[in-house]
C-alpha cells in the first residue's frame, strides 16, 4: 500500500511537467478563442443593435412628421411657422422601446411656394441604451396653388367694366352672359364654377386644353353647343381626343389671399404702403398714393410712388375754411369753365358779386337753386356745378338728380341704373342686405389709372411733380424677390422681370372726397371707393424670353419640373387687373391690323403672368378709348339721364362718356372714330377671376355704337412653369364646402443624420 | 493509463522506479501525440471555423451596411437611372438643385475583386479589407444587379412600378487552401425610393379622365 501509494506521488511528480502546462495550454487557448468569440459576437450584437436603433430613429422622425407636420401641410389656411411638441412612440404593453421624436418643426418657403415639415427621431442602443441615435426627417411640399389653371372664371358672367348689365337681352341689373366663340383657343386647365356658354360663331379650339367639370355641369350651359353643335365634344377637342374630368366648384375668394398679406420671418414679404395720407382730423380731406412698379432684367424693381387727388376735387392754394366750406369757384376745373363763360374772369370773379347780382356768371356754370325749383336757396352749392358733376359722371359713374341737388344731396344716383351699386355679395366685412360702402358701380367708379404726376415727364417739367411729402419717399430700388403687398391702394406695373415674384393688393379704399362741403354734408364720412386695381400700362415678360414675352422656349420638364424659367410672377388683384390704355399698349387705334405685338411692335401687349382678378375681372380699359362713336343701343335709348344742358355739351354721349366710358385720360385726345383697337393680347400665364372680363367690345355687343375697341387677338398659353412651384405664397386651391384641407405636391421628402 | 500503470506494477513490483521500457515510452509518446494531435485538429478546426464565419458575418455585415448605404440614397434620391457597365449594373443617384441642374450625382456599381463601388471607389466601410484576397478566402462579387420590382401585373400604378427596386448582391467565397471549398452567397434587399416616387406626379388622375 505504501509503495502504491509512492508510485502515486511518483506518477503525480511525472505526469506534473506534461499535464498541467498542456492543461493550462489549452484551458487559456480555449478561453482565448471563447474571448475572441464573444468579443467578435458583442461586436456584431452592436452593429446589429445600432442599425436597429437607426432604423428606429428614422421611423419616429417620419412619424413626427405623419403626426405633427402633415396636418399643417395640409391647411388651407397655413400662415407661418411653428414648432409642435414630440412624444414618446415606445409601447409600454409589450416592453417595446421605441424612442420618441421632437422637434417637429413647419416652416415655409414663400418664394417657392413650399412649406417644410421637420422632424427629428430619437433612439437609444448600446450598454443600458445609453447612447442616442438621432435621425431628421423632412418632407417639403407645395400647395396646389390657383396658378395650376389657365382659365378660371367663378361665374361666366361679365364684370369688370361698364355696360356689363342687361338689358337688353337680359333682365334689369342682370349680369350679361360671355361666351367663348371660335377664336378662342384654349390650352391648359379650364374650369368654371357656371357654366360655360358657347357661341354660335365658330367652335372655340379647346384641343390642347384639359376641361375641369364640375358635378351637375358636364357640358355646356343648357346642352347648347353653339358653333360646336353637331358633334359637340369631339369638334370642341378636335383634333385631339376629348380632354375631361371632373372636380368640385372651388371656394372664392380662395385661401391664401389674406394669408399673402400676412408679414412674418418665413414669408418673403415686402409691404408697400399705398394708402391714403394726410388723413387729418374734421374738415380734411384724403389725398391717395399711386404706386408704379417697373421691373429689370437685372433682378431689380423700382418702386415709384406720387399722390393724387381723385376728382372731384378742389383747387390748390385755398384757406382751410375755403376747404371745408368750398363756393363754386374753388372747384379745380372752374377756371377753365369761367374762361369759356361770357363776362367770367377767374382772376377777378367774386363770388358775393355774382350773388348780389343775380348769379349771370355762375348761371353759366351750375345749377341754380331756381332751376331746382327750389328758390329758398340762396347760395349756389359745389354740388350743382358742371367740374363737380363731371367728375362724378367721369370719376364714379354717378350723377344728381337736378331736385336732389339742393334738398337730398347725399342721394347720387348711378349713370348706369342697372349696374351694381352695393357691396359684393359674400364680403365678408358686410352682411347680405347692408350696404356698407359707398361703391360706385362695379366696374367704373373710379377705375383711372393716369392721374397726373409729371414724375420724369421731360415734355413738360413745369408741372407740379406729386412727390409723397415725407422724407426718403421713394422712388427705392430692392433686389429681393418674394411677395410684394402695395397695401391699401392701386398699383402700376410694367417691365421685364427676373425672379420670383407675387403682386398683391386689397380690394378697395374708401376715402373722404375733397370736394366737399362740410356744412351741407358730414365730409368726415368715407364718401367715395378707389378700387385696388392691378394696371398693366406696358409689356410685363419675363427676362429670359429678351422682352419678346414668348415663353416657349422656355417650358419645363411636367414630369421633373426642370428646364424652363426659374422667373414666374403672379398679380392677385383684389379688384381687377386692367390692361391700360396706354400708348405702349395699342392706345388710340395703336393695331388696326390685330398682329400686334408681332414682331417688333410696341403696340398690343405682353404679359407673362398669372392674374387673380379676384373682385371683379382681368379686362381691357376699353371704357377708356378715343372712339366717338354714337351709342346706338337700343336697350338705352331714353334711359339716359341728361338733366343739366343743351344738346352737344360736354354731357353729350358718346362712347368717349358715361356710361359707356369715361370721358377721361391722358391719351385719349384724338379721336378715333369707330374703332380703338389696340391689337393682339399675348398672354404667358393664367387668368382666374371672379367675373369674366370683357378684352374687346364688338358693333353688335350691348355697347351698340358700331364701335369695336380693345384687343382684338387673344393669344393666350399656359406657361408650364406654374406647375412647378408657381408665385410666390400664391392663393391655393380649395373645393367649395371644402373641411380646410387641400392637395400637396410633395417636394422632397428625405431622412438625414439629424443632430449627430 | 491508470490500467496500464496497475498491470506494470503487477509484473514489475520490485524495479517499478527504475524507468520504463522502450515499448512503453514509444507507446506513452505514440497515446499521447495521437490525443494531442486529436485535440490540436479539433482546436484548428474550431479557429478555421470561428476565422470562417468571422469573415462570413464581416462580409454579411459589409455587404449589408453598402446595401443600406444604397437604399439610403436611392430613397433620398431625385432621380434614379441604372444602367450596364463592364463589370455590373450601375445606379445612378442624382439630386438636382432648383433651377433643375445636377447638384449631386452618385453612383453604385460593383467590381469583382474589388467589391461595391461608389463613385467608382471601393466604399469605405469596415470589411473592405476582404476583398484584398489575402487572407484564408478570396472574396469576389459575382453579381450586383438593381431592376424593378414591380411589374403591371403587381399594380397598375406607374408610380409604383417606377419606384420599387430589387437589389441583388452575389459573392462567391473560395478557401485559398482548400480547393474544394467555393460558396456563393446571395443577398437581395427591395427598395423603395420614397423620394422619387413622392416628387413625380401621381399617375391617379388619369382615372377620371372621362373619353366621350
Amino acid at each position: 500500500m505504501m509503495k502504491d501509494i509512492k508510485i502515486e506521488n511518483h506518477s503525480k511528480k511525472f505526469y506534473s511537467g506534461f499535464i498541467l502546462p498542456t492543461s493550462l495550454f489549452f484551458m487559456f487557448a480555449s478561453a482565448a478563442v471563447v474571448m475572441v468569440y464573444y468579443n467578435w459576437l458583442s461586436n456584431q450584437l452592436n452593429e446589429l443593435d445600432y442599425r436597429i436603433a437607426v432604423t428606429k430613429a428614422t421611423y419616429n422622425a417620419e412619424s413626427g412628421i405623419a403626426e405633427k407636420a402633415f396636418p399643417y401641410l395640409l391647411q388651407s389656411n397655413y400662415v407661418t411657422g411653428t414648432v409642435l411638441e414630440g412624444r414618446s412612440l415606445d409601447v409600454e404593453e409589450i416592453g417595446l422601446k421605441m424612442g420618441s421624436y421632437r422637434e417637429v418643426t413647419m416652416t415655409k418657403n414663400n418664394l417657392y411656394n413650399e412649406r417644410i415639415g421637420s422632424a427629428i427621431g430619437l433612439a437609444t442602443w448600446g450598454p443600458n441604451n445609453l447612447d442616442t441615435i438621432f435621425r431628421k426627417s423632412e418632407i417639403i411640399g407645395s400647395p396646389e396653388g390657383l396658378g395650376k389653371y389657365m382659365y378660371f372664371t367663378n361665374t361666366e358672367r361679365a364684370g369688370g367694366a361698364p355696360m356689363t348689365f342687361g338689358p337688353p337681352g337680359f333682365i334689369n341689373g342682370e349680369r350679361r352672359g360671355v361666351k367663348f366663340y371660335g377664336s378662342d383657343v384654349i390650352d391648359g386647365i379650364v374650369q368654371t364654377n357656371d357654366e360655360i356658354y358657347f357661341s354660335d360663331t365658330g367652335c372655340p379650339d379647346f384641343s390642347e386644353a384639359e376641361w375641369y367639370l364640375t358635378p351637375g355641369n358636364n357640358g355646356p350651359a343648357n346642352g347648347n353647343w353653339g358653333g360646336c353643335s353637331g358633334n359637340g365634344w369631339n369638334a370642341l377637342f378636335s383634333p385631339q381626343e376629348v380632354d375631361t374630368s371632373t372636380r368640385c366648384e372651388l371656394k372664392w375668394p380662395p385661401p391664401g389671399y389674406e394669408n399673402m398679406k400676412q408679414g412674418n420671418a418665413d414669408s418673403q414679404l415686402r409691404i408697400i404702403p399705398a394708402g391714403i395720407i394726410n388723413r387729418g382730423g374734421n374738415g380734411a380731406k384724403d389725398t391717395l398714393t399711386m404706386t408704379e412698379i417697373e421691373f429689370f432684367n437685372t433682378g431689380e424693381y423700382m418702386v415709384t410712388q406720387w399722390w393724387f387727388l381723385p376728382p372731384p376735387h378742389l383747387k390748390s392754394g385755398l384757406s382751410s375754411t375755403q376747404v371745408i366750406n368750398p363756393y363754386p369757384q374753388h372747384l379745380d376745373g372752374f377756371n377753365e369753365l369761367c374762361n369759356s363763360t361770357p363776362g367770367c374772369n377767374p382772376a377777378t370773379f367774386n363770388y358775393n358779386d355774382d350773388k348780389a347780382a343775380g348769379f349771370p356768371i355762375l348761371d353759366q356754370i351750375c345749377v341754380s337753386p331756381t332751376e331746382t325749383g327750389d328758390p329758398t336757396v340762396q347760395d349756389i352749392s359745389i354740388y350743382g356745378c358742371k367740374p363737380y358733376l363731371d367728375s362724378l359722371m367721369s370719376y364714379h359713374g354717378k350723377y344728381m338728380i337736378p331736385n336732389n341737388i339742393y334738398d337730398n344731396p347725399q342721394i347720387e344716383t348711378l349713370m348706369d341704373p342697372f349696374s351694381s351699386n352695393g357691396p359684393y355679395f359674400d364680403d365678408p366685412e358686410c352682411p347680405p342686405g347692408e350696404n356698407c360702402y359707398p361703391f360706385g358701380p362695379h366696374g367704373i367708379a373710379g377705375q383711372h389709372f393716369d392721374f397726373e404726376h409729371n414724375i420724369d415727364n421731360p415734355n413738360n417739367p413745369n408741372l407740379p411733380i406729386n412727390t409723397l411729402p415725407y422724407p426718403g419717399a421713394p422712388p427705392y430700388i430692392y433686389n429681393s424677390q418674394g411677395v410684394i403687398y402695395v397695401e391699401d391702394g392701386p398699383v402700376r406695373v410694367k417691365g421685364n422681370y427676373k425672379g420670383r415674384y407675387s403682386i398683391v393688393t386689397d380690394p378697395y379704399t374708401l376715402y373722404r372726397r375733397h370736394a366737399c362741403n362740410d356744412s351741407i354734408l358730414n365730409c368726415n364720412t368715407e364718401l367715395d371707393t378707389m378700387w385696388n386695381n392691378i394696371w398693366i400700362i406696358d409689356d410685363l415678360v419675363n427676362a429670359d424670353t429678351d422682352g419678346s414675352g414668348n415663353m416657349a422656349l422656355h417650358q419645363p420638364n411636367l414630369e421633373t419640373c426642370r428646364g424652363g424659367s426659374n422667373n414666374v410672377l403672379g398679380l392677385v388683384s383684389g379688384a381687377n387687373i386692367v390692361v391700360a390704355n396706354t400708348p405702349e399698349n395699342g392706345a388710340n387705334n395703336g393695331c388696326p391690323s390685330g398682329n400686334c405685338p408681332y414682331p417688333t411692335s410696341s403696340h398690343g401687349v405682353r404679359i407673362n403672368a398669372h392674374m387673380i382678378a379676384l373682385n371683379e375681372s382681368f379686362v381691357a380699359h376699353y371704357w377708356q378709348n378715343s372712339s366717338n362713336s354714337i351709342p346706338t343701343n337700343p336697350g338705352w335709348v331714353g334711359n339716359i339721364y341728361d338733366p343739366y344742358f343743351t344738346p352737344n355739351d360736354e354731357f353729350d354721349r358718346d362712347t368717349g362718356f358715361p356710361p359707356w366710358a369715361d370721358g377721361r385720360g391722358r391719351n385719349t385726345a384724338n379721336g378715333t372714330g369707330g374703332s380703338d383697337r389696340r391689337g393682339t393680347i399675348l398672354l404667358w400665364g393664367g387668368v382666374c377671376q371672379r367675373y369674366r372680363g370683357y378684352v374687346q367690345r364688338n358693333p353688335t355687343s350691348q355697347y351698340g355704337n358700331q364701335l369695336w375697341v380693345g384687343y382684338q387677338i387673344k393669344d393666350y398659353n399656359y406657361d408650364d412653369n406654374l406647375l412647378c412651384g408657381g408665385p410666390p405664397a400664391y392663393p391655393v386651391v380649395e373645393c367649395k364646402g371644402g373641411n380646410g384641407e387641400i392637395s400637396i405636391n410633395i417636394v422632397s421628402a428625405k431622412t438625414s443624420k439629424g443632430l449627430e | 493509463m491508470l490500467f496500464k500503470w496497475n498491470f506494470k506494477s503487477k509484473k514489475y513490483k520490485i524495479s517499478t522506479h527504475q524507468g520504463f521500457t522502450l515499448v512503453e515510452v514509444i507507446a506513452a509518446v505514440i497515446i499521447s501525440l495521437s490525443v494531442f494531435w486529436g485535440i490540436m485538429n479539433l482546436y484548428v478546426d474550431i479557429v478555421k471555423n470561428q476565422v470562417k464565419d468571422q469573415t462570413m458575418a464581416d462580409i454579411r455585415f459589409n455587404l449589408s451596411s453598402a446595401m443600406d448605404m444604397i437604399s439610403r440614397d436611392v430613397r433620398n434620391a431625385d432621380s434614379i437611372s441604372i444602367s450596364t457597365t463592364t463589370y455590373s449594373k450601375k445606379i445612378d443617384l442624382y439630386n438636382f438643385d432648383r433651377n433643375g441642374d445636377i447638384e449631386e450625382l452618385h453612383s453604385y456599381s460593383a467590381k469583382n475583386d474589388l467589391g461595391i463601388l461608389y463613385n467608382d471607389e471601393p466604399i469605405i466601410i469596415p470589411g473592405r479589407h476582404l476583398f484584398n484576397n489575402e487572407g484564408p478566402y478570396e472574396i469576389t462579387i459575382e453579381d450586383f444587379d438593381c431592376k424593378l420590382a414591380l411589374n403591371v401585373y403587381n399594380t397598375s400604378k406607374r408610380n409604383l412600378r417606377d419606384n420599387f427596386f430589387d437589389l441583388t448582391v452575389e459573392f462567391k467565397v473560395k478557401s485559398n487552401s482548400d480547393n474544394d471549398f467555393e460558396k456563393i452567397y446571395t443577398f437581395e434587399q427591395q427598395i423603395f425610393a420614397l423620394n422619387q416616387f413622392s416628387i413625380t406626379k401621381s399617375d391617379d388622375d388619369d382615372d377620371e379622365s372621362q373619353d366621350i
